[in-house]
């Protein structure tokens, strides 16, 4: 780690549960994540593999039925997970801090530009907003930075714009104007969840310059959520592969594409891209993602996976490190530990989700 | 358990175990009752409703006196082990009035609900889902209709056949469909752009089959519960006109009339007035209590 | 050659949009003098951004909408006219697959009787034989039998995209029109579909008309390749063609700005980025709709729509090749 990359945000150990009508849902477990400043991390997974719901739970924005069980999330020294918060004060005093953290220090992009804008205010009142809170300031500096924002993302005419309403804006506008809001109190650190889904692919391409030409010039960190390996082998520098509500695979961009290990990061890779001109069946992973209501006590994966083996139905993998901090969790990779792991797992009764 | 020499024998694929799906499937019906089930303030609510019908629908037969029968010698008199409730003015006997009252009310408000959900369902159905010219003259018509207040429907009504059970009720149904209509006309509107509507028109289904067999079947769920809370709606209706003295009149009686009754003698004999007035309480607070757990059990994640 | 499965000549589709009290009445122009056939177990994909109204060209030629001007051929014949009752028999062969697996399933229906209820109203089989077919139904798409006594919501959104192909297929169509079927999906899904609806081509000599906004999907699937801007189609012919040289600007911006998942090469390519976004289809440009993001742009692109022109075994709409 250089001068330039210092440690900025240490998940460890993450887990989160929702209470439904038919269950707990595990959503979250066991959740590593590092983040460095002036790094671009992209979370990958399919819907319900936690990816959004690991980074909502890093902002205290989990629905009210979400809980935080464990683990720690540290930014900065700070730690922002409410699991181990014991009497009222202590969790004043942390809504507080959170409160100031949110919008300032981090800021988020939500991937429906439509929905997120309120469509009863005007866009100055919802930009300043943040502005004046975090940064202290009079409405008329507050609307300053406003127009120097809407400049810098590409929007013109901006004194004019701030006045209208967000149905006058087109859906690449509007996100736009989100990463303005977002970026508006130069956060050291910005969330962006699936920033370019709702959005065409000629204008995903702007968007995505966008946000890795704002975060660069700030000299801030990024987590794009995405499900397309597409975006991340372009704007990211390290990829997190999640699948089932836990971190599969993880490591430099390089690294995820060039040396791939686990099936499921293979499986997904074989069945995008790669397109033969002859009309050969493409090769993709069988099955459907894993009901967390009823997992099995073993990988998540092994249901669908093509080296399944009987230990991966029985007992959870470990994280096997390769090089250059590419980890996968595989029992390919750690067969010489299988006995320990068994024997620990065992003691626990079976995998303690 | 696994040995450790099988450790890393190939998975086959029936061991894969894929694609769990639950043991049991739940058909609709089933699901809400489930839910239902759960809401205490509900259970309550049908198993008041449940005690109160069977009285009203059995008491009348077994009770030893008939509803009309009066007798001046011991009229007006307090409750006793022979007359529960006591009796009124006539000397007939108060809880089988009350019992019959009970009766004639919940049958107004039943039958008056049904009508009007038939009514409003069918109408709404169409106007929705036709739309156009047709929707916009079905609407106006039930503007007009429901631009006229209800209690000059019944008083004319009246006039026409008399103040019996059935012009009451048919005074509640002229207009108590219009917004049973309006809510299935919404539901029909925003459900027939929804992509199953469209598959079913590709597939080669008729107008009529769509409307009626994945049209409406949606609307279900709303339409239960706003007729859940139309039947206290119908009964409060019809114990205000016959409190106002132009309903049912005697020696019919319905839990309105009863209380008419007993308004004369309220200062000397509150009891005859509490009676039926605790009865339209239990009533409606049974169906409101119903209303509210089947809206919970109809739509699992409107409240949580 | 023998005669197309589908043919469109000129097809228009506008939509009236509730405009000013007294101003003039406008539309928004979904579908604009479109043309194409497709040949008997062909497959056009039709890409484009949201707005251009690739989907409502799918469907105007289902007739789910009626047609503004131009003729819509079947089999040779002209469908263009015919009513809801004329086209009965007509249904039965042409059929869609819809884009999204939640809400194009009757939620109060079982599996089962979903995929019966369209042998049911073509009264076709009796009662026993079609139990029998929606069993081969099932496990042709990959179902297991049992599941027929289920509900949609007990699925997964890639089942339920089964459940629907097995509920088009009931009637043994020989036309789909697959309005973004893949969208919906995660990525490990879209290839399970994408085989099987390959898979069931092949079996059955379908023609397919795929309706995407994802380029990378649509590839594989698709022999012919339409690109569609603004209610016109502006470049259409071979799939390869198209993705390795495409020629109007807008298929050059389209292709280019496919995010490729390859780190080596993403740095290194030469991407086209437009500026600006899609016009409103209300107010189309004059000329070429495309002009006011065209780099090309020339003083007579704003004046005129150019035609489709046969260049180099495709056909092109722009006035750089004309």
């Amino acid at each position: 780690m250089d001068a330039l990359h210092k440690e900025l945000l240490t998940i460890e150990n993450l887990k989160v549960d929702f209470e439904t009508g038919q269950g707990t849902v595990h959503a979250v477990r066991d959740v590593n994540i590092n983040l460095t400043t002036r790094e671009i991390l992209g979370i990958v997974g399919e819907s319900g593999s936690g990816k959004s719901v690991s980074m909502l739970s890093l902002m205290n924005l989990l629905a009210e039925n979400g809980r935080i069980i464990s683990g720690s999330i540290r930014f900065e020294g700070r730690e922002l997970s409410p699991a181990k918060l014991q009497t009222k004060a202590e969790k004043k005093a942390h809504e507080k801090m959170m409160m100031d953290i949110r919008g300032k220090e981090i800021g988020m992009v939500f991937q429906d530009p439509m929905t997120y804008l309120n469509p009863v205010l005007k866009i100055e009142t919802q930009m300043t907003e943040g502005i004046r809170k975090h940064l202290h300031c009079s409405k008329e500096e507050a609307r300053n930075r406003a127009v120097k924002l809407l400049k810098q993302v590409g929007i013109s005419n901006p004194e004019k714009r701030l006045k209208q309403y967000p149905y006058e804006f087109s859906g690449g506008m509007r996100q736009r104007i989100i990463i303005a809001t977002a970026l508006a109190c130069e956060p050291k650190l910005l969330i962006a969840d699936e920033p370019t889904t709702a959005l065409d692919v000629t204008v995903q391409a702007q968007i995505l310059k966008l946000i890795e030409s704002s975060v660069k010039e700030m000299g801030a960190s990024a987590i794009v959520i995405t499900h397309d390996l597409g975006v991340v082998a372009e704007l990211c520098d390290r990829i997190v592969i999640m699948y089932g509500g836990e971190i599969v695979e993880q490591g430099t961009v390089r690294e995820i594409f060039n040396n791939t290990r686990h099936p499921y990061t293979k499986g997904l890779l074989n069945s995008i891209g790669k397109v033969e001109a002859e009309r050969t069946p493409l090769r993709y992973i069988p099955g459907t993602p894993p009901n967390l209501l009823h997992l099995n006590s073993g990988c998540t994966f092994c249901s669908r996976c093509e080296n399944a083996m009987k230990i991966c139905k029985e007992y959870k993998p470990c994280s096997t490190e390769f090089s250059d901090g590419h980890s996968c969790k595989c029992w390919l990779y750690c067969k010489e530990k299988a006995a320990d792991i068994v024997a620990t797992q065992d003691a626990k009764g079976g995998c303690q989700i | 358990m696994l040995k450790p020499e099988e450790y890393f024998e190939p998975l086959n694929d029936s061991e894969k175990n894929d694609e769990y799906i639950p043991m049991e499937s739940k058909s609709f019906a089933k699901d809400v009752w489930e839910r239902f089930r759960h809401s205490k303030r509900a259970m309550v609510g049908l198993i008041l409703l449940t005690i109160i019908v069977l009285f009203a629908v059995i008491g009348p037969f077994i009770s030893p006196y008939p509803y009309d029968g009066m007798n001046t010698s011991i009229a007006n008199n307090g409750p006793s082990l022979s007359h529960w409730f006591g009796t009124d003015q006539m000397g007939r006997d108060e809880f089988t009035r009350v019992l019959y009252g009970t009766r004639i009310s919940l049958m107004i408000g039943f039958v008056a609900t049904f009508v009007n959900v038939l009514i409003g369902v069918i109408y709404g159905g169409v106007a929705g889902y036709v739309g156009g010219k047709v929707d916009m003259i079905l609407m106006r018509i039930m503007d007009v209709i429901y631009s006229i207040p209800a209690m000059i429907y019944i008083i004319l009504i009246m006039l026409i056949l008399g103040s019996n059970v059935y012009s009451v009720m048919i005074g509640i149904c002229v207009n108590g469909w219009v917004n049973m209509a309006r809510l299935v006309r919404g539901q029909i509107i925003s459900l027939k752009e929804r992509e199953f509507a469209i598959a079913a028109y590709v597939l080669g289904a008729s107008r009529k089959r769509i409307l009626f067999k994945h049209l409406l079947v949606n609307t279900l769920g709303p339409v239960i519960v706003t007729a859940t809370l139309m039947v206290p709606q119908a009964i409060f209706n019809e114990a205000f006109l016959s409190f106002i003295g132009i309903g049912i009149s005697a020696p019919q009686a319905s839990l309105g009339t009863l209380a008419q009754d007993a308004k004369m003698r309220l200062a000397m004999y509150p009891m005859q007035m509490v009676y039926p007035v605790a009865v339209i309480c239990l009533v409606i607070f049974s169906l409101n209590f119903i209303g509210e757990g089947l809206e919970d059990a109809l739509n699992p994640k409107g409240r949580k | 050659m023998s005669e197309a499965t589908i043919r469109v000549e000129h097809l228009k589709k506008f939509f009236p949009v509730k405009g000013k009290l007294f101003g003039p009445k406008q539309y928004v122009q979904a579908v604009n003098d479109v043309s194409f056939s497709i040949q008997k177990g062909q497959t056009l994909g039709i890409v484009g951004e949201s707005g251009c109204g690739k989907s409502t060209l799918g469907r105007t030629i289902l007739k789910i909408y009626e047609p503004d001007s131009g003729k819509i051929f079947f089999e040779g014949t002209d469908i263009t006219a015919l009513n809801q009752a004329q086209m009965h028999p007509w249904r039965k062969k042409m059929q869609m697959i819809f884009q999204d697996p939640y809400a194009s399933l009757n939620p109060r229906f079982t599996v089962g009787e979903m995929i019966e209820e369209p042998m049911k109203i073509y009264q076709m089989y009796d009662k026993k034989e079609r139990a029998e077919r929606v069993q081969q139904l099932l496990a042709l798409v990959g179902l297991k039998p049992d599941h027929i006594r289920r509900y949609p919501y007990e699925f997964s959104g890639g089942q339920r995209q089964r459940i629907g192909i097995a509920r088009t297929l009931a009637l043994d169509p020989e036309f789909i029109v697959c309005d973004e079927p893949f969208s919906a999906l995660d990525v490990s899904i879209q290839a399970q579909i994408i085989n099987l609806l390959e898979k069931i081509q092949d079996e059955r000599q379908l023609t397919y008309i795929v309706v995407a906004h994802d380029l990378n999907a649509v590839r594989h699937i698709s022999h012919a390749i339409g690109v569609m801007y603004l209610g016109h189609l502006v470049e259409i012919g071979p799939a390869e063609k198209i993705y390795r040289e495409p020629l109007h600007p807008y298929t050059k911006a389209l292709i280019s700005s496919i995010p490729v998942a390859d780190p080596d090469t993403a740095g290194m390519m030469n991407r086209v980025i437009l500026e600006g976004e899609v016009p409103s289809p209300i107010h189309v440009p004059s000329g070429c709709p495309f002009s006011t993001r065209c780099k090309y742009c020339t003083e007579q692109c704003r004046e005129k729509m150019p035609v489709l022109k046969e260049v180099d075994d495709r056909k092109v709409a722009c006035t750089l090749y004309e």
